[in-house]
């Protein structure tokens, strides 16, 4: 897993930048796992790579080794993020709280602008998120 | 990553370098607005910038660029880290109070801060994308 300098077409990478932390986990039929850059050592300011190797989705790290952030990946490529480590607020002023996860997807019409979880998003996703981070938050309050 | 179009910054970001004009303080603080904002348009961060790390400035400050103009001001010493910061353009990173966030006793917003050390520490070759 790593950035578009080392992706090969073919499978893998000509040089991997990110490990492996703890093991891969098949839910809904995604591969997924956490993983890290070890030049960032324990500052977690790296965020998750560009491309995906054998995974569908990779969860990234925050202080604390608390999970923040999760990348689903669409034949290898970027694809989606879904977040919850961060407040965000949109370009209309629309805020999402931190804790209660958002989505993001670039490059798009609005820049960062994020959105809540569809429902085939939730049907496909909640179980993996709860599994890495018991305490997102699915849904907003109201 | 070439063919990408230039992304268009937000309003307050927009009228930020259209403000500046170019008379600035030092050559150091033009070479950071030159560099950020070329940055925010032509460079983009999917797996974050790395812009100040804590281990480059005696006060543990971080900064960090997320996707094109999103930016973390963080505080890590030892294996103590305090709640983060995040905002969503350039102009709310840089008026952000770090003695408000709890990160330094000064009453000083990021870019005083920044200004105060001459922009020392600040690095534009730690882009994780391109890394």
């Amino acid at each position: 897993m790593g950035n578009q300098r080392y992706f090969l077409e073919t499978g893998g990478f000509s040089e991997y930048l990110y490990i492996t932390v703890g093991e891969a986990v098949t839910i809904n039929g995604f591969r997924c796992k956490i993983v890290k850059m070890p030049e960032d050592n324990d500052e977690h300011h790296a965020g998750l790579p560009n491309f995906s190797n054998t995974s569908d989705i990779y969860v990234g790290l925050g202080p604390g080794d608390v999970p923040r952030q999760l990348r689903i990946y669409k034949d290898r490529h970027h694809y989606k993020d879904f977040d919850w480590g961060h407040e965000h607020t949109n370009s209309d002023g629309t805020k999402f709280p931190k804790g209660v996860v958002h989505v993001q997807r670039y490059p798009g019409a609005n820049g960062g602008d994020a959105r809540y979880m569809t429902s085939s998003e939730h049907l496909l996703l909640d179980a993996v998120i709860t599994y890495f981070a018991p305490s997102a938050k699915l849904r907003p309050d109201n | 990553m070439e063919d990408r179009k230039k992304t268009e910054l937000v309003p307050k970001d927009k009228l930020l370098f259209e403000n500046l004009g170019n008379v600035f303080d030092s050559t150091e603080e033009k070479n950071f607005y030159v560099n950020m904002k070329h940055k925010m348009e032509f460079e983009p961060a999917m797996s974050n910038d790395l812009i100040m790390s804590e281990h480059d400035n005696e006060d543990g400050i971080y900064i960090v660029r997320c996707y094109d103009y999103e930016f973390i001001i963080g505080w890590h010493v030892g294996d103590k880290f305090k709640e983060e910061k995040y905002t969503m353009n350039f102009s709310d990173a840089l008026e952000t109070n770090l003695k408000d966030c709890g990160f330094i006793d000064d009453n000083l917003t990021l870019l005083e801060w920044l200004r105060k050390r001459n922009f020392k520490g600040v690095q534009y070759d730690h882009n994780y994308d391109l890394i």
